[in-house]
């Protein structure tokens, strides 16, 4: 078993949250193939409850809920974590260079970052959504200059405290590069912190960018989107509830799984740390 | 060092605080204690049959390497287990009263009026947002019932009664604003205040300075033996216990092997691990070679054998075939020996050395000239280094001697380039040196460095074999790839380590070992000079001695010079053929070893010399130095 995977499922936190990223993941990536329609087809009358054809009845235009849920994962799943990736690439490298460079690069770099945290998240929205209109670009783009700044913040901090450590004074003493220093004495010291900070980005992500599509702003009809159909489906919410509901629990199952999953590691890394402290 | 008079104006009636009039104290009495620690569904015996005393008015020392069981036995002996610890066994008597199976409410009690207890990091036990004085009369006023008023006046007695400077004033100041020395005295005053019957003391000293340490040791002493309490003092340094103690208690493996006044005991040692321990010590006074000890503890209770059987020069067969029980011998003292009756006070074993006398025909590699170094700008700038100069010659081991804050260690920082000087030169070989990222590449070789502590020098996510293999790499391209593993393996068996320890971490392995391997990467790139930055303290004695012994036999053959940094005086004569002493940044004093240690010239070496405590020497402390 893989040590991340034996991590995950030390508790009974991190088994249910795996658990419950598995279901999202399996329905995510399988379900276009096995559903039984198009989730843009228009396949029978509107609004129709549960029946042996369309098992989870038929949205306000007549197309299988079952489809569009099971259509509806992908983006989900993959803007958030292209998001992520973006937010670390650039916060990653910035952090690492500001807590190891110190001086004006981290003077120049946490001012940068103090003025775009300030931002709120739905103007930085607005401000890129007006002109280049809404795409997953710009969904990315946006959700990964929101959370850059933040992923600076703590990337300097480990960075800047692992740098006290002799070891990387040991190193400068053997005439290392920076990059070398970087890459080879500091950043196998942060991944713990880093492994627990993706798990909390990329459940803020996914949360955003269904609020995101909730609001419109996000991915557009005629797609499906779990956020999507939460928004177009809660006018029948007292009508034909599944609608809305279903997508819900999906987005739900994901963000909960995330969010335990990422709870069992950052307790694995505090007890490490009391470990390695107590050595 | 000297001794005040005591006080004898201290008002008496103090000791008649609200808790009545008490009976003349017994002190405490400790029988056959036992201790386990729960490890996976088992118990691991972490201290097994302490019987010890600590009678009002005495220090009774007890002496042992980290994990000998020391400090488990004496917070188990007031019922303050650590977590996952229980008690396996044994009796435990206050003034007659059996303490252990005390209730919850009533341990507290004890705790709060008649036991203190004396942490290493004073700082730490200080609460940092609260003034010293309102957590002093705290106690005064919780524990003792004490009037505000009363308590403030019996507070300001308690810190005269420390000696702190300025004792009027300390109640109004925050923890910050006091040096580890002031710190660790408030400690010893919070100790008192409740009047408590015993107090143990867990290595107060430790992080202190030379200096301050002996005078905080001595106020300790006078303190213990006017107010009459019974101590228990807790040391891995035997220097120390010889200097302080009435009767010591040495441990090993969670028992007592010796027990007995202390005077005997280090005069006469009868266990061979007592007289291992002071072998391993090395000396101000003489020079003299000090001899580790082999191999590890075994880290809990051995009931088979001898737990000692392993590491002992004495040992024969039937050392291995039964655990050998505390026997007494006439002088008083108790011995866990069978063959403490045959062989008798057992003679020191330590060698004498005769350092080679600074070879002045050789040429200086290093030359520190007029080095000025300074932290922080402004009003808050600090000058660390104050017109240094010294120099290194081939093949030589320089001592570089001084307290914290000699800036000794930021003269090293400069050497190795990870310090930009403010004035003044580096030179090697005749050519001044550049910060570390400008150095050449035989440079960055020829000068290499080990640091203080190898938790913080080794990488945690590195493997033993990728920690020495990037030294390797970087400095060792006259050997082909393929070779460069056998070439690891050399480097680790130099170093007497298995080979087979490549692929540990760092935290698999234990204190001393650790050293070792940032020593083998330190000589792997066959270095002309190595820089060393208090290497050996931090570590348990016998591993100290080891650790000098290998640096010295490295530094031999691969025939490189030493910058020998420590603030330890008996390592650095042990070791170095020429010493500088460090205060406040200027050398005070520099001589060849010998002449400094036997005729020191500067009053400053000499005032640390005196603080110095030597087990031999000890006893003799009362002439004026």
């Amino acid at each position: 078993m893989p040590r991340w995977l034996s991590i995950a499922v030390a508790g009974i936190p991190g088994r249910v949250g795996l658990a419950l990223v598995a279901v999202a993941l399996v329905v995510a990536t399988g379900g276009p193939v096995v559903a039984p329609f198009r989730h843009t087809a228009l396949v029978g009358p509107i609004l129709q409850g549960p029946s042996a054809k369309h098992v989870l009845g038929t949205d306000q235009l007549g197309r299988d809920v079952l489809s569009r849920v099971l259509y509806g994962g992908r983006s989900v799943l993959l803007l958030p974590a292209c998001a992520v990736v973006l937010a670390f690439a650039l916060g990653g490298v910035l952090g690492l260079l500001a807590g190891y460079r110190g001086g004006r690069i981290d003077q120049l770099v946490t001012r940068a970052a103090d003025i775009l945290m300030s931002v709120p998240p739905l103007l930085l929205v607005m401000v890129l959504v007006i002109p280049l209109g809404t795409s997953d670009v710009v969904l990315i783009a946006t959700t990964g200059i929101w959370f850059a700044p933040r992923i600076v913040r703590i990337v300097r901090a480990a960075t800047a405290s692992v740098c006290t450590k002799d070891y990387v004074l040991a190193a400068r003493v053997r005439g290392e590069s920076t990059a070398s220093i970087l890459w080879n004495e500091v950043t196998p010291n942060i991944t713990g912190t880093l492994l627990a900070e993706v798990a909390l980005r990329l459940n803020y992500a996914i949360i955003f960018i269904t609020t995101l599509n909730f609001l419109g702003v996000g991915v557009q009809p005629p797609s499906s989107d779990w956020g999507l159909m939460v928004s177009e489906g809660r006018a029948y919410l007292g009508h034909r509830p599944l609608i809305s509901i279903i997508p819900a629990l999906m987005i739900g199952a994901l963000a909960i799984g995330v969010n335990l999953l990422s709870d069992q590691i950052a307790a694995h890394l505090a007890r490490n740390v009391q470990e390695s402290s107590r050595l | 060092m000297s001794r005040n008079p005591p006080d004898s104006d201290r008002p008496r009636e103090a000791r008649a605080v609200p808790g009545g009039d008490r009976e003349p104290s017994e002190g405490l009495e400790i029988r056959d204690l036992a201790v386990a620690y729960a490890v996976g569904g088992g118990h691991t015996l972490v201290v097994g049959g302490v019987s010890l005393r600590a009678r009002p008015g005495q220090i009774t020392g007890l002496a042992g390497e980290s994990g000998s069981g020391k400090t488990t036995a004496a917070l188990s002996a007031i019922a303050y287990l650590p977590p996952g610890a229980s008690r396996r066994g044994g009796e435990v008597r206050l003034d007659g009263r059996s303490i252990l199976d005390l209730g919850r409410v009533a341990l507290r009690r004890l705790w709060a009026l008649e036991i203190s207890y004396v942490a290493q990091d004073a700082g730490a036990a200080l609460n940092p947002a609260r003034r010293i004085g309102s957590q002093l009369e705290e106690i005064l006023t919780v524990n003792r019932g004490l009037s505000r008023e009363a308590a403030r006046r019996r507070a300001a007695e308690l810190l005269e009664a420390v000696r702190l400077p300025d004792a009027a004033t300390a109640r109004r100041r925050y923890p910050h604003e006091f040096s580890g020395g002031q710190l660790q005295r408030i400690a010893i005053a919070m100790a008192l205040a409740p009047e408590p019957r015993v107090i143990i003391f867990d290595e107060p000293t430790t992080g202190l300075d030379v200096t301050t340490g002996a005078e905080v040791i001595a106020m300790l002493g006078t303190l213990i033996r006017e107010r009459e309490v019974a101590a228990l003092y807790i040391s891995h340094d035997l220097a120390l216990l010889a200097a302080i103690s009435d009767e010591l208690v040495v441990f090993y493996a969670g028992e007592v092997v010796e027990g007995g006044p202390t005077r005997d005991l280090i005069r006469a040692p009868r266990h061979p691990y007592t007289r291992a321990l002071l072998d391993a010590l090395p000396s101000v006074r003489r020079a003299l070679r000090p001899r580790g000890i082999p191999g590890l503890p075994p880290g809990r209770v051995v009931v088979d054998r001898c737990s000692f059987v392993s590491r002992c020069s004495y040992a024969e067969a039937r050392c291995s075939g039964e655990h050998p029980g505390l026997v007494p011998l006439q002088s008083g003292c108790l011995v866990r020996c069978v063959r403490a009756g045959e062989l008798g006070p057992l003679p020191s074993a330590a060698a004498p050395i005769l350092p080679p006398g600074r070879e002045r025909q050789r040429t200086p590699i290093l030359e520190v000239d007029r080095l000025v170094c300074e932290y922080g700008q402004g009003a808050g700038r600090v000058v660390a280094v104050d017109g240094v100069s010294l120099e290194v010659r081939e093949r030589e081991v320089v001592g570089l001697v001084g307290e914290s804050g000699s800036g000794k260690s930021t003269i090293g920082r400069a050497i190795t380039g990870l310090l930009a000087p403010h004035a003044g030169a580096v030179r090697w070989r005749g050519q001044e040196l550049p910060a570390s990222g400008r150095r050449t590449h035989a440079q960055h070789r020829e000068i290499q460095i080990i640091f203080q502590n190898p938790d913080s020098s080794l990488n945690p996510r590195h493997t033993v074999g990728q920690l020495i293999g990037r030294a390797v790499a970087l400095f060792r391209d006259d050997v082909a790839p393929p070779a460069r593993i056998d070439l690891i393996a050399d480097a680790l068996r130099e170093v007497q380590l298995d080979p087979a320890l490549m692929s540990r971490y760092p935290h698999q392995l234990s204190g001393g070992q650790k050293q070792r391997v940032a020593m083998a990467r330190a000589f792997v790139p066959r270095p002309r000079l190595v820089i060393c930055d208090e290497i050996i303290s931090g570590q348990d004695v016998s591993v100290q001695a080891t650790l000098l012994e290998l640096v010295r036999t490295m530094q031999r053959e691969h025939e490189t010079a030493l910058l020998f940094i420590s603030h330890d005086l008996a390592a650095v004569r042990s070791i170095a053929q020429y010493v500088y002493v460090l205060q406040a940044g200027r050398v005070q004093e520099h001589a060849a070893a010998e002449q400094l240690f036997e005729a020191p010239t500067a009053e400053y070496t000499r005032r640390l010399l005196a603080a110095v405590l030597d087990p031999e020497g000890s006893r003799e402390r009362g002439s004026p130095s």
